[in-house]
């Protein structure tokens, strides 16, 4: 007798447990569908600015860089890319790494959008990723890009923080080609003969070296 | 005798240097092996290839750069899209020989079209009529061929004037070169359309050489492009060639 009422309060507090872990893990962080939805808009505005025949060159990069700053996370990636080596520097280093990275990102991707005054887009696949990621494919046209149309994958994560949207794309992947999978590649083989100064100063020139300085 | 087997001997291995020279750049930028979790791709012989990587700069910077920006200020928009209706023409009997090798009946079929098609209505492949009528362009190659038979990319190498491959795909490349018909054509032929195809490829992909010679470090920044974009293609090369399969499968079932 004693022994089943043990195991029915032993179920009963199991079925609790089971109950109040669901409703405490973040289930579904957001769905697929907002995830693409932001991408859109950002599409959409990038098109917006770029295809406006009113405005100079210079005004278009400023409000394209802008853009990359407000939607991706490059304090994420800058640690990302710089693979091991970022538990191997020092906090002083850390904080002067990613401030001159966050520059060089802006303007050696940022910019090369600006050299494309037509275009359009659609969004063809959006698939969750890992944890609280999300994979949205779009197929870009432009007649810079020499008509054929180009597939460019947008990995996105949700973020709520003090965000006024609440993704933020963490790569982007133009053919197969992922923009912080190459970087980290090229940084790890610099950092593996030079070190981690060596490699701020050469952001550092190409920051400075870089067209459209703002 | 002797004498004409060493010429023949030295002009086959002029038509390989000469293809792989073309073939090379185009593949800088399109075809490659990396794995997502791998810092690095599998490069034993860095400290060589980085040598050849300089040479392969030093070539691009006096002679390809030029030329191509050249091409790019003589030649209109429209005449651009002949040249690479043309390029892309001129490859389809080695995709023919690929796809059949892969037995992928569907990029067989659709290449053997398109080559009529476009090398007689498309004015010796200058306009490419048959995708007009749904006949898309799927190259492939036999470092495609030997990647669907389960053969690994092997390590990174650098080809002088070539460009960037593998084990794998340079072995593929050279392959390719005996079953191109070009290859068997006489010398001013079979020169001017590697010099045509040299061209085109190093003016289509201005913009990506511009930015891979921009990085801090142009070498690992071009391998990791090459390396991605290659297993991106072997993957779509496989996923395409299974698509094949099933449906010479189910039309054989119905």
């Amino acid at each position: 007798m004693i022994f089943l009422q043990a195991r029915n309060i032993i179920k009963r507090l199991l079925v609790v447990v089971a109950c109040l872990s669901l409703l405490s893990s973040p289930s579904v962080a957001a769905p697929v569908d907002d995830a693409s939805k932001y991408i859109e808009s950002l599409g959409d505005s990038a098109i917006a600015t770029l295809t406006d025949k009113q405005l100079d060159k210079e005004t278009k990069t400023k409000k394209i860089e802008q853009l990359f700053r407000e939607n991706v996370d490059t304090v994420w990636i800058g640690k990302f890319v710089l693979g091991r080596f970022w538990r191997q520097i020092n906090d002083d280093q850390k904080v002067r790494y990613l401030r001159g990275y966050e520059s060089f990102l802006v303007r050696n991707y940022a910019t090369r959008f600006t050299d494309y005054t037509s275009g359009s887009f659609k969004i063809t696949d959006a698939r969750a990723g890992s944890s609280n990621e999300f994979i949205i494919s779009m197929q870009i046209k432009s007649e810079e890009a020499g008509g054929e149309p180009i597939i460019v994958d947008y990995r996105v994560r949700s973020d709520t923080k003090n965000r006024k949207n609440n993704f933020l794309v963490v790569d982007i992947i133009v053919e197969g080609v992922s923009m912080i999978t190459t970087q980290r590649e090229e940084f790890t083989s610099i950092l593996t003969g030079k070190d981690i100064e060596y490699l701020i100063a050469q952001i550092a020139k190409k920051i400075d070296s870089a067209p459209n300085k703002s | 005798m002797g004498y004409f087997k060493a010429e023949n001997t030295l002009k086959m291995f002029g038509k390989f240097v000469a293809v792989a020279f073309c073939a090379g750049m185009l593949s800088a930028c399109t075809t490659p092996v990396p794995s997502a979790n791998s810092e690095t791709t599998h490069d034993p012989i860095e400290p060589l290839n980085r040598g050849i990587f300089q040479f392969n700069y030093a070539v691009d910077t006096v002679l390809l750069k030029p030329v191509a920006q050249g091409y790019d200020a003589v030649m209109p928009k429209r005449g651009q899209t002949m040249v690479s209706n043309f390029v892309s023409n001129i490859k389809e009997p080695v995709t023919f020989a690929n796809s059949v090798l892969q037995t992928d009946a569907n990029n067989s079929f659709t290449t053997l079209w398109r080559f009529l098609f476009n090398s007689t209505f498309g004015i010796a492949g200058l306009f490419d009529v048959a995708s007009e009528l749904g006949l898309k362009n799927r190259e492939t190659g036999l470092g495609d061929t030997f990647a669907i038979y389960g053969a690994d990319a092997g390590p990174y190498l650098m080809i002088p004037v070539f460009g960037p491959s593998s084990v794998r795909d340079g072995i593929g490349r050279a392959g390719d070169v005996f079953l191109d018909p070009i290859s068997y054509t006489n010398n001013p032929v079979f020169y001017s359309v590697v010099a045509v195809k040299t061209i085109e490829a190093r003016h289509r992909n201005m913009k990506l050489l511009n930015d891979i010679y921009n990085s801090i470090d142009p070498y690992s920044t071009m391998r990791s492009i090459y390396t991605q974009f290659r297993a991106k293609a072997i993957k779509n090369a496989i996923n395409q060639r299974n698509k094949s399969l099933e449906s010479a499968k189910s039309q054989d079932s119905n």
